[in-house]
């Protein structure tokens, strides 16, 4: 057996560094929530849901064009308005599954982040459009 | 469904095809089997030489027909043989020839076929240049050829299990169901989908082939490294294969960059890199391919690394069919913004990434043992040392990428095993972090200053340094130098970056550092020998491209009233960044420093462009120091009823871009379903107003100033026998300011009504006539009492409360119920007429004489109530015959629809952002690939 290289010492320490570096990653990562839970946590989740079609699609331009509202059911069941301080996304009215990734502020969901998935009229495929801020 | 004898569908170039893709699929198997035994036989030089025969005439079969499938794909497409699924996924009647190729890609088999051209090429490229290498070589290429083909090959060995898709499939075997294939004309009736309005541009004829090129080329590499320790020649591959590498990269690299240009320059996600899944699945074999090309150069020169080199270059290749996998299995739908069909071939991708996993697991294994290590150590201070942590570094950068871009892949896993064991697993699964962004620039940060100090420094280290003492001055002075330069050029550039926290400050001066260093490397080691510096130029383009990375990113400033845009200053999603802003046509706002005006907008063809003017002002004088015009614009779909998408226009400078796009139009620009929903929800009331009558609404009054018996509007083309008309109306606001409306109507055939209304957008007022404004407009001929008048020109009469005056005539009279033909003698006599209380009109009634029979066309004015026919003419007496008839027992009341509180139709709202410095990222790019793309070159030149 040889005796133990610069080369090994440096593979030992490689290592190390890379746990130590997925594991800061892993952190970062979210979970799906229901607006449930995100009323109990003060930080940033996504939530899965679907739009709320027959409830109101707010946006003004005139009034303010940074200020988007309309309604996501989560899961569970659970309908919260979901404001976005951007303009309304092109065919919003065709998205069906809605991730919203935000905070709860108050009784609405400020979200920071949207991605849509609208049926194109293509049979097969789906078109996910994102919006981030 | 029974066996119908379907008419006029064009079977034969199918049954073709599938045929050739078999005989494709076959000869590549024959030609691995050939090479193989090639190389297994290579010490008995005939019978090498035979089977290396075979393999390559397998393998230039295998080529012919490969492209034999491509035409004929080709071929029905140009063709529009809609029978075929692929060719109705993808084109239809209106697709301009200029985008046949992209639509030819646009589908999985047909980039699958794009991936195997490439393969094709290379594997012509390398049976030429290979030597001594190429049975082993092709032997791996032709084996990754045979999957590839596998995935198209279509073949069902049972009615659900098959192997590949097929490009031939025909639609009614697809969609089995449809009703229409109980027609047996079916072929004549049916039309295409056509290509996805957001790749009809030139990016998706030039991105595809770069990036699949650059796929390709990265299993070169691989092939090296597995010939090399296939025949147990672990130091002779090292020198031919590195041209090959470097090529890869170069031609990857430019691929992916080609995308993010294709996001900035076209898309209006406003950047060109989102660390989306899909983009980070490309990325992460280019780092580890350049961390390969560094361990090649190592074991080049010094025998080390030998190991590191195959693994490299094997995970290199690994990585590109595991983003494939990502790519083409739907397995992100949530995480990324790339669309995707699921082909159902997962299995067939993951069996493809197993075996050759498999296979470099056994090799290294194998010849670990073998691999010849050179006696002396690595020396902490040796080039080969520092660029093989280098090496390290680029690979953990693709670690971290792979970790979070494959965390749908980890959710599918514990299904898989919580599906074995019976467990719910659903909560292990996680999602991607909340601010990707932040997530991936925070690691790749300290990987990128790393790669900065380690660039900077390595290149001016010896290999095998073993006289340290001597050189370290000498090292140590060119690093004085390098520092020397660089803190002070980041002192100035701070000023201008203006980094928010220290680690951005160190970035900036690593990237700095490197630039200088090289620099200072190419000028006095390589005395700019500038053929030699490949090395050196793809090291500065990487500092430049950092450089430009931080000021476009750090300084991006929205040009609405809130200036910074970079997330990481607002820790979170804040009502302040404001990124919008909202444009009335014709009125300038101010904000960051520039006055912008929505100046207009025009429909050519299928695209409305904006015209937008941005006026940098001069804080003290108010001036226009700097103007210039933006264009963004929305693309129609061929029916010209819906917005399809929008595109943005940048104004380049050198020094920034300002980059625009329209982030939200009226309802009624965006489609004609979301103008007729519009429309509904307006509230219309409905008044009544005399000729002399002032409304009064809440936000003005309105008052008739005149019937248009003759109206146009733009979306208006008349045609013979249409009654139409239109008012023009006068309305004031509380300061007395004067707006105009002309809304109009039209019946068409007694039964087509085509309503055009009229808004005044600073009243949020809209008009909409009715066809009961018919009847109130045009009298009815049989209650009118006319009195014949006999006059002179010049004459001036009264009727009734009238005062008519005769000013003339005119011998080329236009009147809305008059159409000019040839051999008409026509004459209108001009009366101008006024009321009693202070209305006054002109009326042009003509006496007409066609193919000798005299007519008479009325003209009348509905406001003033009067209508007049031209009779006759006494040339002899010199005077004419004029009819009069009052409308007076007729009160007119015109009808008109009014809404109120009417939202404004005449804006847009404009995403408009700065991007300073972001020439240094293309500018860094094009370095970067340049000098691989040199050193390539040079390297293969010396084989």
């Amino acid at each position: 057996m040889k005796g133990i290289k610069k080369i090994h010492i440096l593979g030992i320490l490689m290592v190390g560094v890379a746990i130590a570096l997925l594991f800061s990653a892993s952190k970062d990562l979210s979970t799906y929530a229901t607006f449930a839970q995100a009323d109990q946590v003060n930080r940033s989740v996504k939530v899965v849901g679907v739009l709320a079609k027959d409830k109101e699609m707010y946006y003004n331009p005139e009034d303010d064009p940074n200020y988007f509202s309309f309604f996501v059911k989560d899961g569970d069941g659970e309908e919260r308005k979901v404001i976005l301080h951007d303009a309304k996304p092109q065919d919003f009215e065709l998205s069906e599954q809605i991730v919203v990734t935000g905070k709860m502020k108050d009784d609405v969901f400020v979200a920071s982040s949207l991605l849509m998935k609208c049926p194109s009229k293509y049979k097969d495929e789906e078109i996910a459009v994102r919006k981030d801020i | 469904m029974p066996n119908i004898e379907y008419i006029g569908e064009h079977l034969l170039p199918g049954k073709l095809g599938h045929f050739f893709v078999i005989a494709s699929f076959v000869s590549g198997l024959l030609s691995v089997l050939a090479y193989a035994l090639a190389t297994r036989h290579r010490a008995n030089e005939s019978v090498a030489i035979s089977w290396k025969l075979l393999g390559r005439w397998s393998f230039l079969v295998m080529v012919a027909t490969a492209f034999s499938v491509i035409g004929t794909i080709f071929y029905i497409m140009i063709n529009q043989y809609y029978e075929y699924h692929y060719v109705w996924s993808h084109v239809s009647e209106q697709l301009p020839m200029q985008y046949i190729f992209s639509a030819f890609w646009e589908g999985q088999e047909g980039s699958f076929l794009l991936w195997i051209f490439w393969h094709c090429i290379l594997g012509l490229f390398l049976m030429r240049l290979g030597r001594n290498w190429e049975a082993p070589t092709m032997a791996v290429l032709a084996g990754i050829q045979v999957f590839l083909l596998s995935m198209i090959i279509g073949i069902f060995f049972t009615p659900d299990f098959r192997l590949g898709s097929s490009p031939f499939l025909l639609l009614r075997d697809v969609m089995s169901d449809a009703p229409i294939f109980s027609n047996v004309n079916y072929v004549t009736q049916i039309s295409g989908q056509g290509l996805n309005p957001l790749l009809q541009n030139y990016w998706m004829t030039i991105h595809p082939p770069t990036l699949f090129l650059g796929f390709a080329a990265c299993t070169i590499p691989f092939c090296y490294a597995v010939a090399g320790f296939w025949t147990k020649d672990y130091s002779g591959w090292l020198k031919p294969v590195l041209p090959w590498s470097l090529f890869a990269a170069a031609i990857l690299g430019t691929g992916i960059a080609m995308g993010g240009a294709w996001a900035y320059e076209a898309l209006s996600f406003g950047g060109y890199w989102a660390w989306d899944p899909v983009e980070n699945a490309s990325l992460v074999p280019w780092l580890i391919l350049i961390g390969g090309i560094h361990t090649n150069l190592i074991a080049s020169r010094t025998g080390q690394s030998i190991r590191g080199t195959y693994i490299f270059y094997a995970l290199s290749f690994l990585f590109i069919l595991y983003s494939t996998f990502l790519t083409r299995s739907g397995i992100l739908g949530d995480s990324s913004v790339h669309a995707f069909t699921e082909m159902g071939l997962e299995w067939q991708l993951v069996i493809f990434m197993g075996f050759f996993a498999a296979l470099s697991i056994g090799q290294v294994i194998a010849n670990s043992k073998h691999i010849p290590t050179p006696k002396t150590e690595e020396s902490f201070t040796s080039r080969e040392f520092w660029m093989f942590i280098g090496s390290l570094v680029l690979l953990f950068s693709a670690g971290l990428i792979t970790f979070t871009t494959s965390i749908p892949v980890f959710n599918k896993l514990f299904d898989v095993w919580g599906s074995v064991v019976g467990k719910d697993m659903s909560s292990w699964h996680r999602a991607s972090p909340t601010d990707a962004m932040d997530h991936y620039n925070r690691f790749q940060l300290w990987i990128a200053v790393f790669i900065g100090l380690l660039s900077g420094l390595g290149q001016f280290m010896r290999y095998k340094e073993k006289r340290w003492q001597q050189y370290k001055s000498v090292i140590g002075k060119h690093m004085l130098i390098s520092m020397g330069l660089a803190v002070p050029l980041t002192f100035v550039t701070n000023l201008w970056i203006n980094t928010p926290a220290f680690p951005y400050l160190l970035l900036l001066f690593t990237a700095i550092f490197t630039v200088v260093s090289n620099a200072n490397y190419l000028i006095s080691i390589l005395k700019v020998k500038l053929k030699s510096g490949a090395a050196a130029f793809s090291h500065m383009g990487f500092g430049l491209m950092i450089v430009g990375i931080l000021a476009s990113g750090i300084n991006k400033t929205f040009i609405s009233s809130n200036p910074f845009a970079m997330q990481g200053i607002f820790s979170e999603a804040d009502e302040r960044l404001k990124r919008n802003i909202y444009l009335i046509k014709g009125k300038p706002m101010y904000m960051s420093g520039y006055q912008v005006t929505y100046v207009s907008d025009t429909l050519i063809n299928n695209d409305r462009s904006y015209k937008v003017r941005f006026a940098k002002m001069d804080e003290n004088s108010a001036r226009a120091i700097d103007s210039f015009d933006l264009e963004p614009y929305i693309t129609y779909d061929i029916g010209l009823t819906k917005m399809v998408n929008p595109n943005p226009s940048t104004k380049r400078y050198l020094h920034k871009d300002i980059f625009s796009h329209i982030t939200s139009v009226p309802a009624e620009v965006q489609s004609a379903e979301l103008a007729r929903n519009f429309e509904d929800s307006l509230d219309y009331q409905l008044h009544s107003l005399g000729p002399n009558d002032t409304l009064t609404l809440r936000e003005g009054s309105v008052k008739i100033r005149s019937i248009n018996l003759n109206p146009n509007h733009p979306m208006y083309q008349p045609e013979e026998g249409d009654i139409a008309f239109g008012m023009v109306l006068d309305a004031w606001d509380s300061l007395g300011r004067r707006y105009t409306a002309e809304p109009m109507l039209a019946v068409r055939k007694g039964l087509y009504i085509y309503s055009y209304q009229d808004q005044i957008n600073d009243l949020h007022l809209r008009f909409r006539l009715t066809e009961e404004g018919l009847q109130a407009i045009y009298p009815d001929e049989n209650l009118l009492d006319y009195q014949t008048y006999t006059k002179r020109q010049g004459d001036s009469f009264e009727h009734d409360d009238y005062h008519i005056q005769i000013a003339g005539f005119d011998k080329n009279p236009q009147h809305a119920s008059y159409i000019a033909k040839e051999g008409d003698v026509a004459v209108a006599v001009v009366l101008s007429v006024s009321t009693a209380d202070g209305r006054s009109t002109t009326l042009k009634p003509i006496f007409l004489i066609r193919e000798n029979r005299t007519y008479l066309i009325k003209d009348f004015d509905p406001l003033c109530g009067i209508s007049a026919k031209f009779a006759s003419v006494d040339p002899k007496e010199e005077t004419i015959e004029l009819l009069m008839a009052s409308h007076q027992n007729q009160s007119p009341m015109f009808p008109i629809e009014i809404a109120e509180d009417v939202p404004r139709n005449d804006f847009i709202v404009l995403e408009a952002i700065e991007f300073p410095g972001i020439n240094f990222f293309w500018l860094g790019c094009i370095m970067m690939m340049g000098g691989l793309g040199l050193g390539a070159y040079r390297r293969s030149r010396t084989i």
